[in-house]
């Protein structure tokens, strides 16, 4: 049996609103991680300062005000139910460079109970988020992740 | 996987601990974050477009990558500076990611 949070027992007896809005975010793309990630996906090594275009995910989901963890448990799920990522979008409207901090503001947009094969009911969890250096998007994000509700 | 769960700050124990993973349906192997498998697929194009910068990319995650998977990537251009990509797993003969990306972003 599942550990439930207090604050999850919280917001199952009282469901949150959608849209939810997280709070501002950061996210420090440094030439260190840049060389970590692209070494364990096998990519090529950085040619100049672009990184790869993987951290327009990395930095929404690392930067986000909220960890996973905590967006579930605002959700009035756990991390421990193990969601897993149905689908995505992206949109690069810059390329993102190492040695830059880049903000993240995010938003819960719906969060929806369907039938589940797999697990007899399920969660479908909508966010998106978007990427910003001095107010320029970088990157927006789109996630739909499903949750074992049963 | 570790590498990437931090960075993601992505604390959910299929990734981590394959006990968990079992419990939860996944079999006896912990599973690849899903950014992974993107990558892979996003690797595959910088390769095949050297120079260029996606701008777009839509994607469905059918399966999962276990630890100790070997995975395939291929694609195909299908006009308008898009490629349909695919990322299967051989051994189980599945398909676990179907990607379009579109290219061209000016830096």
């Amino acid at each position: 049996m599942q550990k439930q949070t207090p604050s999850a027992k919280l917001a199952a007896a009282r469901p949150p609103s959608f849209p939810l809005t997280l709070p501002r975010g950061s996210f420090a793309l440094d030439a260190a991680i840049d060389d970590r990630l692209r070494l364990n996906s096998g990519a090529t090594p950085r040619s100049g300062s672009a990184a790869h275009p993987i951290f327009g995910f990395v930095a929404a989901l690392g930067g986000s005000g909220l960890s996973v963890a905590e967006i579930l448990d605002r959700c009035g799920h756990s991390i421990d139910d193990g969601p897993v990522l149905a689908a995505c979008e992206i949109d690069w409207d810059r390329t993102l460079q190492v040695g830059s901090v880049y903000q993240v503001d995010g938003e819960v947009s719906a969060m929806r109970r369907k039938p589940s094969r797999r697990f007899g009911a399920a969660d479908h969890l909508h966010l998106c988020f978007t990427v910003l250096h001095e107010d320029e998007t970088f990157a927006r994000v789109r996630l739909h992740m499903i949750i074992p509700a049963a | 996987m570790i590498a990437w769960v931090e960075a993601l700050r992505d604390d959910n124990p299929i990734h981590r601990d394959p006990a968990t993973s079992a419990a939860l349906g996944f079999g006896p192997r912990t599973v690849n974050p899903g950014p992974t498998n993107l990558a892979y697929v996003l690797n595959m194009i910088a390769q095949a477009f050297p120079g260029d910068h996606p701008c777009r990319l839509e994607a469905r995650f059918l399966g999962n990558v276990l630890a100790g998977d070997d995975v395939a990537v291929s694609g195909r251009c299908i006009g308008d500076g898009q490629v349909e990509a695919r990322l299967t797993v051989p051994a189980r003969g599945e398909t676990v990611l179907d990607v379009v990306v579109t290219g061209g972003l000016v830096i």
